[in-house]
């Protein structure tokens, strides 16, 4: 940040660039916190930094990962995307400076809870969280709701289903249970989460909708792709299943078929997808490889529940750093660009970026095989590495982007002027 | 030149009088438009022509030689595409492949579908541009006769008049006579050259209207002028049901000719 | 269309086909999940879980019993379904071209529609005997009036308005089947096949289960009376297994490709 006139008091007159629209802040944090948990996790792992928050290191990695990186790029979705859906005003400034905080103390209250008693333990954490899961969901069931037909009502729900299982994470923590199992379960919400926003944003990204306007790129033939809901309600009840079966029966066979059959209503899911030509674009191939990452990861999981010699949290990194890191990446990508007013990154770093960041769930995927257990930390330092470098990649690309002032003269989360005509609500992301 | 007559045309189907002592005459170049009341006969006697029926008694006279139908649906085979629609009269003339082929794509564009129309399955085309194949359908035999069994009823303005001007074209250019039934009495006035009234118990002729001008100079004006005239004609009120009335059932015994004076 | 181009969009329709499988995929596998399931409930004695079933079944093909028996029971099968294919839907298309007929054969199809499979059976057992004969005659005589019933609908229910434009447009009689009966009839005829198929299956198993020494249902009776229920499921999944493969391999893509006509194939 450029300068830092005023302070907080600034901040929240408008002096902060970075809290003029929902993603800025959030996307920030999002590509920060991959960075530095991975780092932080790789370090641990190896004893090179003490761990010494209740649960252990493994816990934190999972939670913070999944409640700290996804949750802030969920954050930065909703808090862009959804006033764009519903048509209402942008949230207030005030409102995101003070979710910004409260992710951060969130961190804070999580990493030091070692140095504080037993007793408080995790605790703080959990209200901290909680506490934000409320303000967004202030900013978001109220848009959601009153909007027509409640069309986007289920991100809604699958924020508070996300907020009542980080709960019955932390009361699993504090009184004894299996925290780690409700991890899992959050695994699965994200899945769906991911199912359901990229339905919304994969029509305007494959039918060429997201630069409605660009001088350069006239829109020239119809693409029609549909994401149609009947195979996306298949593959949402199967994950949903899979989740459940997991979270009731563990490590089993049972789990493992619905696992398989997860993987099938994925795989029957890239249907809608398959319309030739259009596919070829850097934005649809990287939500299509997401997808492809989810029936994969899921595959792997249900063929280790089977006894296939491989290890069930190979699927599970396919799913978290792969798909939910891929289609995290290609979310921000494009909102944090449109709604800057700046037409998304033509240059050559992006697809390179995806598909490392495709390599590096691979190899996460491939160091749990009992074939390359040898090589099992090596392969796991080298993902580590190369995902938060993927992830890093991102921050210094698009900083101005995201922490600048606008370049067009705009204010907000506005889209960019399309050539010659007033500028109205388009159906971006 | 190729003339259709038509003399004391009786059909019963079963014990009902569907038509009684109907005649006509039609030349080549002439569209003549058969209107009336549902019931009276007009698609009957239109079959008959066409030679999906066989009438109960008639004299008939055709030296017509190609006739072609357009139905009041579009009526098309659906496991055809467009193009092989539009070219099922003549695979049935035994034209070779490609040339049909070429033919029906002639016919589309003229009919303005679009290249990629000729490949898709009438399920697939709106109502109008099933009309459009069904038309082209009878056009592309090259018909020296077409009947046309109120084959616009179902479409918008739009697509109406444009049907309409390929119809005077083809009338124009290839001197096709054309036999049409229509129960709209704007249209037989502003397409036809003589307009017979139907009536029904029994199907029959009651008036005939002939119409001079010609259908370049005929304005929108003159069409609803000419209609509103005809609206005046008793026969036509009566026939209508817009009075009250008797028309009597005159039949000529064969010495007189039909109930229209031809 | 270039022949090239035609190859190349057949086989991007079979490739998009085989992918709208994976639904199905999808919901075969969770059943497999409460499958095992039950089996946990269960214990293996009663209901062995898809695991064990398909191991069990592995180990069939390998020590060379399984595909022997059900090479006999396919070619049972496929004898009565032929004969039932060909006869009924001769039978069932001159029927559909006079009113009369059908009115005289539609109790008679009903008659043997609802008559049991099982006592076809009894009969066959006494005309004759234990041989090969009696499966075949059993699946005959219940897929005959299945393929008799649809080309009957078929021959019946052929478009009178459709008949009068080819009438019209003077299609000769050679055109008036290619064009007109054939593509009409195909799409009374492929549902009522598809049925026949899998009734055919499900009789021929019934019949060697009670009447012969060899075929799959003869190896049910062996391993239910060995109280062997792993073989049995292995048998089961098998002979479902063929079934399956023959109708979504090859039944449903040919109708597909006959049937382009009536709706876009599922995307």
């Amino acid at each position: 940040m450029s300068s830092i006139p005023g302070g907080l008091k600034g901040a929240l007159r408008g002096d902060w660039p970075v809290f003029m629209c929902g993603f800025r802040p959030f996307f920030i944090l999002t590509g920060a916190s991959a960075v530095v948990m991975v780092l932080a996790w790789l370090l641990m792992l190896r004893g090179l930094v003490p761990a010494g928050m209740p649960g252990g290191s493994l816990l934190w990695h999972g939670h913070e990962l999944l409640f700290g990186f996804v949750t802030a790029a969920i954050a930065g979705f909703v808090l862009t995307a959804v006033p764009e859906f519903t048509r209402t005003p942008i949230p207030s400034r005030r409102a995101l400076v003070q979710m910004t905080l409260l992710w951060l103390a969130a961190r804070l209250a999580y990493l030091l809870a070692g140095a504080w008693p037993a007793l408080i333990g995790l605790w703080p954490a959990a209200l901290l969280n909680l506490a934000l899961w409320v303000l967004l969901l202030r900013e978001v069931l109220p848009r959601v709701w009153n909007a027509p037909e409640r069309r986007h009502v289920s991100f809604a729900w699958a924020i508070a289903a996300l907020a009542l299982l980080q709960l019955g994470f932390f009361v699993a923590a504090g009184a004894g249970g299996n925290p780690l199992a409700w991890l899992y379960l959050s695994v699965g919400m994200v899945m769906v989460l991911i199912i359901i926003a990229t339905s919304r944003v994969s029509m305007s990204v494959v039918n060429g909708l997201v630069e409605h306007g660009h001088p350069d790129r006239q829109q020239t033939e119809e693409v029609g792709y549909l994401a149609r809901p009947p195979r996306r309600n298949l593959a949402i009840v199967t994950i949903l299943i899979c989740s459940m079966t997991e979270f009731i029966f563990g490590h089993d066979v049972i789990t493992g078929w619905t696992a398989l059959a997860a993987a099938a209503a994925m795989l029957n899911l890239l249907n809608d997808w398959h319309i030739g030509r259009a596919l070829f674009t850097r934005w649809a191939l990287m939500l299509y490889a997401s997808y492809w990452l989810i029936a994969l990861g899921y595959a792997l999981m249900g063929a280790a529940w089977l006894g296939a010699p491989l290890l069930p949290s190979s699927g599970r990194h396919l799913l978290m750093a792969g798909a939910m890191g891929l289609s995290i990446f290609a979310i921000m990508m494009v909102a944090g660009r449109i709604h800057a007013g700046l037409w998304l990154d033509r240059r050559p770093w992006q697809p390179i970026t995806a598909t490392l960041l495709v390599l590096a769930a691979l190899l996460r995927a491939a160091s749990g095989m009992h074939l390359f257990l040898p090589w099992m930390s090596q392969l796991q330092a080298i993902s580590g590495l190369l995902w938060a470098g993927c992830f890093a990649a991102y921050l210094a690309m698009n900083w101005s982007a995201l922490s600048g002032p606008r370049t067009d003269g705009q204010e907000g989360c506005a889209e960019p002027l399309a050539a010659g005509e007033e500028h109205q609500g388009g159906c971006s992301v | 030149m190729s003339e259709l007559h038509i003399r004391h045309l009786y059909h019963r189907y079963g014990v009902t009088e569907v038509l009684a002592d109907v005649g006509l005459d039609l030349y080549a170049g002439e569209t003549l438009a058969l209107v009336g009341p549902s019931g009276c006969g007009k698609s009957t006697l239109l079959h008959i022509i066409a030679g999906l029926l066989t009438p109960s008694e008639v004299v008939m006279q055709s030296t017509f030689r190609g006739l072609a139908c357009v139905f009041q649906e579009p009526r098309l085979m659906p496991w055809k595409t467009t193009a092989d629609n539009i070219a099922l009269g003549l695979k049935a003339l035994g034209v070779p492949k490609t040339a049909r082929q070429r033919q029906a794509a002639a016919l589309a564009q003229r009919m303005g579908l679009a290249p990629e129309d000729l490949a898709k399955y009438p399920h697939e085309l709106s109502g109008g541009m099933q009309s459009r194949v069904s038309l082209a359908r009878a056009l592309a035999i090259k018909p020296d006769l077409l009947l046309l069994d109120e084959p616009f009823s179902a479409l918008d303005i739009g697509l109406k008049a444009e049907l309409y001007r390929q119809l005077e074209e083809q009338v124009q250019q290839q001197g096709t006579a054309v036999l049409m039934i229509t129960h709209d009495l704007m249209e037989a006035v502003r397409l036809a050259d003589r307009i017979l009234m139907m009536v029904p118990d029994p199907g029959r002729m009651v008036y005939e209207f002939t119409l001079q001008q010609p259908q370049a100079e005929r304005s929108s004006t003159w069409v609803y002028q000419t209609t509103a005239e005809l609206m005046q004609v008793r026969e036509v009120r009566i026939g209508f049901g817009l009075d009250e009335g008797e028309l009597p059932v005159q039949i000529s015994h064969h010495e007189q000719h039909s109930g229209c004076s031809v | 269309m270039s022949p090239l181009r035609s190859l190349h969009n057949a086989l991007g329709a079979t490739l998009a086909y085989l992918w709208s499988g994976w639904g199905a995929v999808a919901s075969i596998l969770l059943f497999c999940a409460l499958w095992e399931l039950g089996g946990r409930v269960y214990g293996d004695l009663v209901l062995p879980g898809p695991v064990a079933t398909l191991q069990q079944l592995s180990g069939m093909f390998d020590s060379g019993q399984a595909l022997p028996e059900l090479i006999i029971s396919a070619r049972r099968a496929l004898y009565g379904l032929g004969l039932a294919l060909g006869i009924g839907t001769l039978l069932g298309l001159l029927a559909g071209r006079s009113m009369t007929a059908a009115m005289m054969s539609r109790p008679l199809v009903t008659l043997l529609l609802g008559m049991p499979p099982i006592a076809w059976l009894v009969l066959a057992m006494l005309w004759f005997g234990m041989g090969d004969a009696t499966p075949v005659f059993t699946v005959f005589i219940a897929c005959f009036p299945i393929a008799f019933a649809g080309a009957m609908q078929g021959g019946r229910t052929l478009d009178n308005k459709l008949k009068d434009v080819a009438l019209a447009y003077r299609l000769p009689w050679r055109m008036l089947l290619t064009d007109l009966y054939l593509p009409h009839i195909t799409s009374y005829l492929f549902p009522a096949w598809i049925t026949a198929l899998g009734t055919s299956w499900k009789v021929v198993v019934m019949a060697e289960l009670l009447t012969t020494v060899d075929g799959v249902g003869a190896a049910l009776a062996v391993s239910r009376a060995q109280l062997d229920t792993a073989s049995s499921l292995g048998w089961i999944v098998a002979v479902l297994g063929l079934l399956l493969a023959f109708e979504y391999l090859l039944l449903e893509p040919i109708k597909r490709r006959v049937e382009r006509w009536r709706t876009e194939p599922g995307p």
